[in-house]
């Protein structure tokens, strides 16, 4: 490895080798946190029994109460929480523990109050979502993805330093130009143009577990040695709005919930001086002498940020136990994570988010064309094999990982409802069929080199189409179905799906047109001076 | 100094340096800034929770910094001592801290 003196060259190489090494991280942490903007959405169209017109009046919560504590009689219920339906969830679900340690998980109907059958996928909620901030490795899997957003924003700062015409390059893409041209042209727009986002949207998702994420040097200190307590001091920075106490031991008769909510719904009218709702209860140790309710808001509807608003009422006579407030600095962590967990219901603004999360993938996505591009360029015969490697990676972890998503998608449709293979419900069977298919994409490029661009592109578009006839044969719901009937996620599912399908297939022949490095170098002999092909190439 | 070579040993041991030493140094920072604006009154929770994320902010700061110049040992160096030093400090002073 040479060196080269000054700031720009060595945050060039910076730049250059975080991105390499953690493009694929990278983009799988922005893939699946771009679909998890639409989660929703994407779970109503794979669990096809969740699928209800939005409804404008639902069940009262102390009728789902009564509800449950009916089919759990007696002392079998430990504690439940219900979340009460919102425009995009339009069902009641309550998880709850049982005295002898099972559990409960219902998704009532919000109108009926009717059980809504078993779910048979992990769909977006369960799979994609988790995935995008853990990887789905436990809690391991918390901290490669707090790294990686770190150096994503070590990326994007560096990224700004080497960049030596910010204001042209805001307006310049020039998409007939050569691949190496235009990759470089579209990472420099989707960098600069939602730069403040991207910066934002890393910074806000450090804010959802603050301490955690920064404790574990003492946590490290506290396992060399146990008088060590100063992990303690982070565990302060998540402290908020928890009450619990213990059961007396004693039966009490519970009190009505409905008016708690309602008592604290004024509470927070007036206090924030904006209508406000309820959305999730928490009942704990049902039945006991210290019973204690958990009225929460987490998410207003029109506001930006995450509220931690509980209030906390005694069982069984109703008195306030806690009132929890948020102090300045709480409620500006609350504004970052509400940010990056974006509950509000705001179409406009959620679609920004879709787009500006889609820019990010494009721009760690050029990131890797790029690289590959300029060293095919000059005519990098020295080390094919690391080309071949990094090639191999990106078109793996770009377009490998959206024929992934599709094939998860069409799994989903074609899968018959009582699939089970190899002792994996069909739940799991989607999800392996999901990273089989991944797997299978860092294989296809060794094959056939930079041909594997294209021919996955032309995947994703099949795979995008056949998503949509699927859905419709097994549902269904086409489009103007699904449209009359009001249920805009399913169709707008369907309507990305396609638009999805339409940009792969342009992309896919856009790619074909791509001279192979030979031609390339044949048509233009590079005029720059010569260069060590393993070395990035200063940004232009 | 241009086109000096640099070993793949002493780039693995800078990488680590940084990134992990940074990290703990980030850690022992933020620590001793919380201890620090909690001596002053702010609340712990408070105190901790403003560190803590401006904290993210200061360890893209030690890594661009740390990879400023790579032709010496001096700045990997630098950041592992500074994490020994501000961890160590803040164990010293947190049990005053947590006690209150």
């Amino acid at each position: 490895m040479t060196e080269k003196p000054g700031f720009r060259p060595a945050m060039n190489w910076l730049h250059t080798w975080a991105g390499l090494t953690l493009g694929t991280l990278l983009f799988t942490i922005w893939w699946m946190g771009t679909l998890s903007v639409f989660d929703q959405e994407i779970d109503r169209w794979m669990k096809p029994e969740t699928r209800l017109a939005p409804a404008s009046q639902t069940l009262d919560a102390d009728a789902v109460i009564s509800r449950v504590m009916e089919k759990y009689p007696g002392d079998e219920l430990e504690s439940f929480l219900i979340y009460l339906p919102r425009e995009r969830k339009p069902f009641f679900e309550v998880y709850g523990e049982l005295k002898d340690s099972g559990r409960v998980n219902e998704r009532l109907h919000a109108v009926t109050g009717e059980p809504l059958g078993e779910s048979r996928s992990r769909a977006a909620s369960g799979f994609f979502y988790p995935m995008h901030y853990r990887l789905h490795m436990g809690g391991i899997g918390y901290f490669i993805v707090a790294f990686a957003t770190l150096y994503m924003m070590v990326l994007l700062v560096t990224g700004v330093v080497i960049h030596r015409k910010i204001f042209v390059d805001f307006f310049t893409f020039r998409p007939k130009k050569k691949i190496r041209r235009s990759s470089l042209d579209l990472h420099n727009v989707t960098g600069v143009m939602f730069l403040p986002f991207h910066f934002l949207i890393c910074l806000s998702g450090f804010a959802i577990f603050p301490g955690f994420y920064a404790s574990p040097p003492f946590a490290i200190a506290k396992a060399v040695s146990e008088s060590n307590e100063t992990v303690k001091l982070f565990y302060a920075a998540s402290d908020y709005a928890y009450y619990r106490r213990e059961p007396a031991g004693e039966p009490a008769k519970m009190a009505d919930i409905a008016p708690f909510v309602a008592r604290a719904e004024a509470i927070w009218t007036e206090r924030y001086d904006q209508p406000a709702k309820a959305d999730r209860i928490d009942l704990h140790h049902v039945g006991d002498k210290n019973a204690y309710v958990e009225v929460r808001r987490f998410f207003p509807s029109r506001r930006m940020e995450a509220h931690r608003d509980s209030i906390n009422f005694d069982g069984v006579n109703g008195e306030i136990l806690m009132d929890f407030e948020a102090s300045p600095v709480g409620q500006a962590r609350n504004w970052l994570e509400g940010f990056h967990q974006i509950q509000f219901d705001h179409w406009p603004l959620r679609w920004f988010y879709f787009i500006a999360g889609l820019a990010g993938c494009i721009l760690i996505a050029t990131g890797f064309l790029f690289w590959t591009a300029s060293r095919m360029k000059k005519g990098a015969v020295s080390q094919p094999v690391k080309i071949r490697f990094v090639e191999a990676m990106s078109v793996g972890s770009v377009t490998g990982m959206i024929v992934a998503t599709g094939a998860f998608l069409v799994a989903n449709r074609l899968l018959p409802a009582e699939a089970a293979w190899a002792g994996l419900a069909r739940p799991e069977l989607e999800v392996r069929i999901f990273f089989l298919v991944w797997v299978l994409s860092f294989v296809h490029p060794v094959i056939r080199s930079n041909k594997a661009w294209a021919e996955q592109s032309w995947a994703i578009a099949a795979l995008g189409v056949l998503a949509v006839i699927l859905n419709w044969v097994t549902t269904g719901d086409h489009l103007f179905a699904s449209a009359s009937r009001g249920l805009w996620s399913v169709a707008g599912m369907d309507l990305v799906l396609l638009a999805s399908a339409g940009a792969a297939a342009l992309a896919a022949m856009r790619l074909q047109q791509r001279p192979d490095s030979s031609a390339t170098m044949r048509r233009k002999p590079d005029a720059s001076k010569p260069v060590d092909a393993t070395k990035p190439s200063p940004v232009e | 100094m241009i086109g000096r070579t640099i070993s793949a040993a002493s780039m693995i041991f800078r990488v680590i340096a940084i990134a992990i030493g940074g990290y703990a140094l980030t850690a022992g920072v933020v620590a001793l800034s919380g201890i620090g604006l909690n001596a002053v009154g702010v609340p712990l929770n408070d105190a901790m929770l403003a560190t803590v994320l401006s904290g993210f902010i200061f360890y893209i700061a030690v890594v661009m910094w740390g990879f400023r110049d790579r032709r010496t040992l001096i700045r990997p160096i630098a950041v592992l001592a500074a994490a020994a030093l501000t961890m160590t400090a803040a164990s010293y002073l947190s049990p005053w801290v947590l006690a209150s």
